[in-house]
């Protein structure tokens, strides 16, 4: 293949991703979906004041059932995020070029899924203007955080891994804004991207040097998947409760992580796809990529739960009681949800003409993002309502501002996407280039 | 007289007094005179004697009064602890023998009662604020009339009294006044009187539908009575057996050996049964095999204990069966009864009252301390009759159902800012001194009665010379400090009942004009009628006057664990074929009246009865009891107060939500509440399990822990209350309970386990177990629950943030959150009530069971002070208990009770497999033994 054909691809490749923030494909379609987004970030901003002016009262969280949607979301919101770091950080790592149409806007979901799932916990203390008492600052009382306690490291795992994910995203646009900010033509336009682009003029130096921080970060983010939700999974498995105390947790978290992750890259990148008309970028290759991963997390994640309940079983008494409850306790909706819609529309994905069809793969997408939050629900519900002693057993019910502030949190990461979309180059074109161009190379 | 100026009055009253400060105070109104409670100004009485002397006399100094409140016009007998001035709490009076130290929970909340924002401030004409100079007037003038008519046309309507100087002023009165003339109205009155039976003597108890053990003002010393005679049993001496037959559960069936669910009208068959066995004259008529077998067990342990068994029939019973009882108790050589509470047997009753007032003959009628217009069935038209009579004066606490149709309502003082007199249920009598200066402008019940003679003396002088005594009197002195007051040898003249009059009579008294329930029902006949209706006074509102105390309302019922309302109650086989299910609307009726409320399904009512609770649907007096539970007494007739037949239950449309704290009343085949079969016998040891937890710092000598000995607890609910009280529990409401969010730091748990017709019945009192192995710790991110070296588990509210965790983490379920601010909206006057000791928990904190650290504090600091070592620590549940249950203490020496009772065989942990090590441990609960 000769050097011109190759450059005026480039050229074409970094035009369309670049040209997407001055001249964007399809207005109209975005400010529907921002304007309905940003009226759930009202309610956001509502049920948040609700809560601080009130109380966590509001919810329809009890004793015993303590938690209830704001630590069940909280997972649900950080395990999303899992896959974004899984696809650019451990995909970088394997060398798994496909990713290079994927990493970008999958690690903008990172981002936002965690600053979601990190708010959460915040919102759900009694007093939240206390919760930097988890961050172990010399105080003048000479008080620590308590370091046995899950929680602790929670937090500890969960602001790592924003921080961790927040540079490796950041270093990984900042060539791609420096060739916005050259072909902005536009004044505002050049000094934003421009500000962001850090100097970057794409010397040998510059890409050595960010050749090792961005594999470096890669891997530092790869294992923060494994402990930021193996810890996660210590909130429930730390606790002597029957249902919660299995040490099958970490790895099964993990894995329904990946798996939930996996299904909103999926209908994130469908959504991307369609709206900014990048067909030839992130292709049928890429969705049916996609679906074996979701396949295969799914298929580990289905395994986990055949581990608990035969461990329930095994141990006999109350973690079998507690078996039992799931199977047809008042709360059986939730666990039959979650093994409806995690792994019967998941069948379909060993066909790759589902697997490659937009429509489906989004749908079926959706069904394993209802269906984990359905799996955490019921972890957390049907477990407390009901562990030791008969007499502390209370059924728990949402209220409409449990509801309200998850709808917000949808809002605000649907915004936060699209404002995303809107204003950075959503796909990493220099590294799609270098994959061509290896490619051409190996070829040649 | 009649036109006396107020102020002339307030002066000639308390000459003292500055008047234009209670101008002032006026002016402002009550809200000023609450907020002041805050302050230290108002001292008891000056010439109230403490208890305990005062060593300081500080401004927080804590006095100790011997007092006592009145239930059904029995004395229950207490300390009363003033903090700053304030009466933060009170205690059961250990030198007094009704007592013993202990309570019940009316009585732990009557201190609630008198910090009720809805009590009367100021006398009302017909609705409308007035003066207690123009009430004076108005009674001056009816004096006046009174005196020129010799007290014709006058009726005085009253509530038990046993008050001495009550008495003796009434009789005063007609003696002045003959033509005037006295009624008693007692809604919860049985039959007979009560009977105070000494318990602690009797080896095989006999309950015939009767609940010697339940909630009433014979509670505390019968609970008293019947734990010495059952630990006793426990360490192998004699049997302590207790036979019920009963239609409704009771706390007596609930610590029975043999229970049996009886229909009320098999009682009289079931005690002929008796009857004919002890005489050997024949096994007594048609039983079925659990009636059998309940005959022969009971009739086996009866003769074998002869000179130490009992029966006990329910005082609803006709007087003819009851006489048939002690007929049998006789032949028994059954122990005496300690005393039995005499009728007013020369008054007359609410029906005599309601008749004069239809016939025009009552030309004014005062009502003092009673309820009728909400406490009479509607049949009797009290509240039409009352209408018709040309002065009508209501003296009450509260603007009641029957203060909204009085003439003149006038605010009466709360017993603990009063002097009076109570006679407590064992015959003795105590004076009743005021804690605190009335709160509001308002008389006690003694001087209410004497500004009707035209006499505006105040309460001590009345009260003084019933006893024959003045302040300067030994004597006197001496009853102020104990508790117990006895009669002068001069006092014949005083009126002072002496002890000896009413005691123990073999054969009860029959009030006159009683009509007797009719004829139950022999099994079987006439099935087709209707249901059995049971009608009890509500375990924790008693007939409605406790429906406006919170602590009360919000107190779980010992059966159902119901708050806030009451609820149509049937087992679950009828509720089975009426098709009705819990919170189910349904309508009861029975003749012409009907009433509808929601159902409730209890295990071990009997077949084809069902059972309501009087003391709901208040329509007035209160904000706190408005719209909880349907008002029963309509169910109720004359002639058959408690128990009536041919009632019918439909399903009614709609549901009622009801706030219960325990939804499922069943082990589900765990073992929570441990049974062993005979005394004596123990529970396995487990070995202690291996733990990763690392090992606690532990100081010498000192390990807190509790023992709670689950064969003794009779469910009572008094450890809830004075706990309530000691910690500043907030009440949340009934829609909050309803969530789960319910409050109080120790729950007492019900279990109704076996077939659902007959259950196992059992309590089981939960409060935080300070586990050793404390997961609430570990799961805490900030350290905000941690252990003390002395054993207990702490929580620091100030370091809380409200993760919740620690929560989620117990296995127990024992910690409480603050999920809203449900402390600082509380009233002013509410505020005033708490314990000074006890901080209040803020919004967004976790809170739970500290083991009352305050009252280790106190003791640490005491025993600092002094350079002893720490003596003995009881909380506030352990303090209360009427069968000392709970016994807390330190298990770092051997010799303590708690270390004993933890060494006894039955001692276990609650809980075992969750390797918690608990410092709270059960003593296994004895199912019966033999006879």
């Amino acid at each position: 293949m000769s050097e011109k054909p190759l450059t005026s691809r480039y050229q074409r490749i970094t035009g369309e991703v670049v040209s997407i923030p001055p001249d964007f494909p399809a207005p109209l379609a975005w400010w529907i979906m921002f304007g309905v987004s940003m009226l759930f970030v009202g309610l956001l901003i509502v049920s948040i004041a609700m809560v601080f002016i009130y109380g966590v009262g509001i919810w329809g969280n009890n004793i015993p059932v303590g938690w209830g949607f704001p630590i069940a979301n909280y997972i649900w919101w950080i395990a999303i995020g899992h896959a974004g770091t899984l696809i650019s950080a451990m995909l970088l790592l394997m060398n798994e070029n496909w990713r290079n149409s994927l990493n970008r806007f999958a690690e903008a979901m990172t981002l936002f899924a965690v600053t979601c799932g990190g708010l959460y916990p915040i919102v759900h203390l009694g007093r939240p203007w206390y919760f930097y008492w988890m961050v172990p600052y010399p105080s003048t009382m000479g008080v620590w955080p308590q370091f046995r306690s899950p929680l602790t490291w929670d937090f500890f795992a969960v602001l790592t891994y924003l921080l961790v994910s927040l540079c490796f995203w950041y270093i990984g646009i900042v060539p791609d804004l420096a060739a916005a900010r050259d072909r902005a033509k536009k004044r505002r336009w050049q000094v934003f991207f421009g500000i962001f682009a850090l100097g970057w003029r794409g010397s040998g130096r510059h890409w050595l040097r960010w050749r090792q921080a961005y594999w470096i970060t890669a891997a530092i983010a790869v294992p923060l998947v494994v402990s930021v939700h193996s810890e996660i999974s210590m909130l429930f498995a730390a606790g002597p409760i029957p249902g919660w105390q299995s040490t099958v947790f970490p790895p099964y978290f993990v894995m329904g992580a990946a798996f939930s992750g996996f299904a909103v890259v999926t209908m994130l990148a469908v959504m991307v796809r369609s709206l900014l008309k990048l067909k030839d970028l992130v292709t049928e290759r890429h969705l049916d990529m996609l679906g074996r991963m979701v396949l295969a997390t799914g298929l580990m994640t289905a395994f986990g739960y055949v581990t608990e309940v035969w461990t329930g079983a095994y141990a006999g008494s109350y973690e079998l009681d507690t078996v039992l409850d799931r199977f047809a306790g008042p709360y059986a909706w939730s666990f039959w949800g979650a093994v409806f819609f995690n792994f019967v529309p998941l069948q379909l994905l060993w066909f790759r003409k589902i697997r490659v069809a937009p429509v489906p793969a989004f749908l079926i997408g959706l069904g394993i993002a209802v269906g984990m939050w359905m799996e955490r629900y019921m972890l957390l519900v049907s477990t407390l309502y009901r562990d030791w002693l008969e007499s502390s057993v209370h059924l728990f019910h949402a209220t409409f501002w449990d509801w309200s502030l998850y709808l917000g949190f949808i809002g605000f990461f649907l915004a936060a996407f699209l404002l995303f979309v809107r204003f950075l180059p959503v796909i990493s074109q220099f590294e799609i280039k270098e994959a061509i161009e290896e490619k051409a190379s190996g070829e040649a | 007289m009649s036109s006396a100026d107020p102020l002339e009055l307030a002066q000639q009253r308390f000459p003292a007094l500055d008047l234009r400060r209670r101008d002032v105070l006026k002016t402002l109104g009550a809200t000023l005179a609450l907020a002041g409670l805050d302050g230290c100004a108002r001292e008891a009485d000056e010439t109230a004697m403490p208890f305990v002397n005062d060593p300081d006399g500080g401004p927080s100094a804590e006095k100790h009064y011997a007092t006592a409140v009145e239930l059904d016009g029995i004395g229950q007998p207490v300390i009363g602890i003033c903090r700053d001035g304030r009466p933060v709490k009170l205690e059961g009076n250990p030198n007094h023998p009704a007592s013993q130290g202990a309570t019940d929970a009316f009585t732990q909340a009557a201190l609630l009662g008198l910090y009720d924002p809805a009590r009367s401030q100021t006398p009302a004409r017909q609705g409308a604020p007035s003066t207690w100079g123009e009430a004076e007037a108005a009674l001056f003038d009816l004096a006046n009339q009174l005196d020129a008519s010799h007290g014709g046309g006058f009726h005085l309507l009253t509530g038990p009294v046993g008050s001495p100087t009550l008495l003796r002023q009434i009789a005063a009165l007609r003696t002045r006044w003959p033509g005037m003339r006295w009624h008693v109205h007692a809604p919860l009155a049985g039959e007979v009187p009560p009977i105070l039976m000494p318990l602690d003597k009797v080896e095989v108890l006999v309950a015939l539908d009767a609940d010697p053990l339940g909630p009433g003002p014979l509670q505390t010393p019968h609970g008293r009575g019947w734990s010495a005679r059952r630990r006793a049993y426990q360490k192998g001496q004699g049997s302590a057996l207790v036979f019920v037959a009963e239609p409704a559960p009771t706390l007596t069936g609930a610590v029975a050996s043999e229970r049996l669910p009886a229909r009320f009208g098999r009682i009289p068959a079931l005690l002929a049964a008796l009857e004919q066995r002890l005489s050997g004259s024949g096994d007594g008529g048609q039983f079925d095999a659990r009636e059998q077998a309940w005959l022969n067990a009971t009739a086996t342990g009866l003769v074998r204990h002869k000179g130490a068994a009992l029966v006990m029939l329910g005082p609803h019973h006709p007087a003819a069966l009851h006489a048939r009882v002690a007929a049998l108790n006789a032949t028994l050589d059954a122990p005496a009864p300690i005393f039995q509470t005499p009728r007013n047997v020369d008054a007359g009753d609410a029906p005599s009252l309601v008749a004069a007032m239809r016939a025009g003959e009552a030309r004014s009628v005062l009502v003092l301390d009673s309820n009728p217009a909400y406490s009479t069935p509607p049949e009797l038209g009290f509240a039409q009759a009352f209408a018709k009579v040309p002065l009508r004066v209501h003296a009450g606490l509260h603007p009641d159902e029957t203060a909204e149709l009085a003439h003149w309502h006038l605010p009466l003082a709360h017993l603990l800012e009063s002097w009076s007199d109570a006679r407590t249920a064992d015959g003795s009598t105590s004076v009743v001194q005021p804690l605190v200066r009335p709160f509001f402008d308002v008389r006690s019940r003694h001087e209410m009665l004497a500004l009707l003679a035209g006499d505006r003396t105040s309460g001590r002088r009345l009260v003084q010379p019933t006893w024959n005594a003045n302040d300067a009197d030994q004597r006197w002195q001496n009853a102020l400090l104990s508790g117990v007051i006895e009669p002068s040898p001069l006092a014949g003249g005083g009126g002072a009942p002496s002890r000896a009059e009413g005691a123990g009579p073999a054969t009860p008294a029959v009030a006159g004009g009683a009509t007797p329930s009719p004829n139950p029902l022999p099994q079987g006949e006439r099935a087709n009628v209707g249901l059995d209706l049971v009608i009890l006074p509500d375990p924790t509102i008693h007939d409605g006057q406790f429906a406006h105390n919170p602590w009360l309302q919000e107190l779980p019922k010992p059966l159902t664990k119901l708050t806030w309302d009451n609820s149509i109650q049937l087992g679950p086989q009828l509720a089975a074929r009426l098709g009705l299910e819990n919170e189910q609307l349904a309508e009861l009726s029975l003749g012409g009246s009907k009433v509808v409320g929601p159902v409730w399904i209890v295990p071990g009512i009997a077949a084809e009865t069902v059972l309501v609770h009087l003391g709901y649907g208040r329509r007035a007096g209160g904000e706190v009891g408005k719209g909880a539970g349907f008002d029963a007494y309509p169910l109720r007739s004359l002639a058959a107060p408690w128990q009536r037949t041919g009632a019918r239950l439909t399903r009614h449309d709609g549901s009622r939500t009801l706030a219960t704290t325990q939804p499922h009343t069943t082990m589900a085949g765990h073992d929570f509440v441990r049974l062993v079969d005979r005394a004596g016998e123990g529970l396995p040891k487990e070995p202690p399990k291996p733990s990763m937890y690392p090992p606690q710092k532990k100081t010498d000598g000192l390990a807190w822990a509790m023992a709670i000995d689950l064969d003794v607890c009779i469910g009572c609910n008094a450890c809830v209350t004075a706990c309530d009280a000691e910690n500043n529990i907030p009440m949340v409401g009934r829609d909050q309970v309803h969530k789960g969010r319910a409050m109080h730091w120790l729950r007492v748990d019900h279990y109704a386990d076996g077939p659902q017709d007959d259950p196992q019945l059992t309590f089981q009192p939960v409060p935080c177990m300070h586990c050793e192995n404390a997961p609430c710790e570990m799961g805490c991110p900030v350290n905000a629950t941690v252990h003390s070296p002395d054993g207990l588990n702490l929580q620091v509210y100030n370091r809380c943030i409200g993760t919740r965790t620690c929560s989620a983490f117990c296995p127990y379920k024992v910690r409480h959150f603050n999920w809203y601010d449900y402390t600082r909206e509380a009233p002013p006057v509410v505020r005033a009530a708490r314990n000074p000791e006890v901080t209040v928990r803020d919004r967004g904190v976790m809170e739970k069971c500290t083991y009352c650290i305050q009252r280790i504090e106190r003791e640490k600091i005491d025993a600092d002070a002094e350079e002893r070592p720490m003596g003995e620590v009881k909380t506030a549940c352990q303090q209360v208990c009427p069968t000392s249950a709970i016994v807390f203490g330190n298990i770092a020496d051997a010799e303590s009770e708690v270390s004993q009772r933890k060494a006894d065989p039955r001692d276990y942990n609650l809980l075992e497999d969750a390797n918690t090590r608990p410092r709270t441990t059960y003593s296994a609960r004895i199912k019966g033994g033999s006879a």
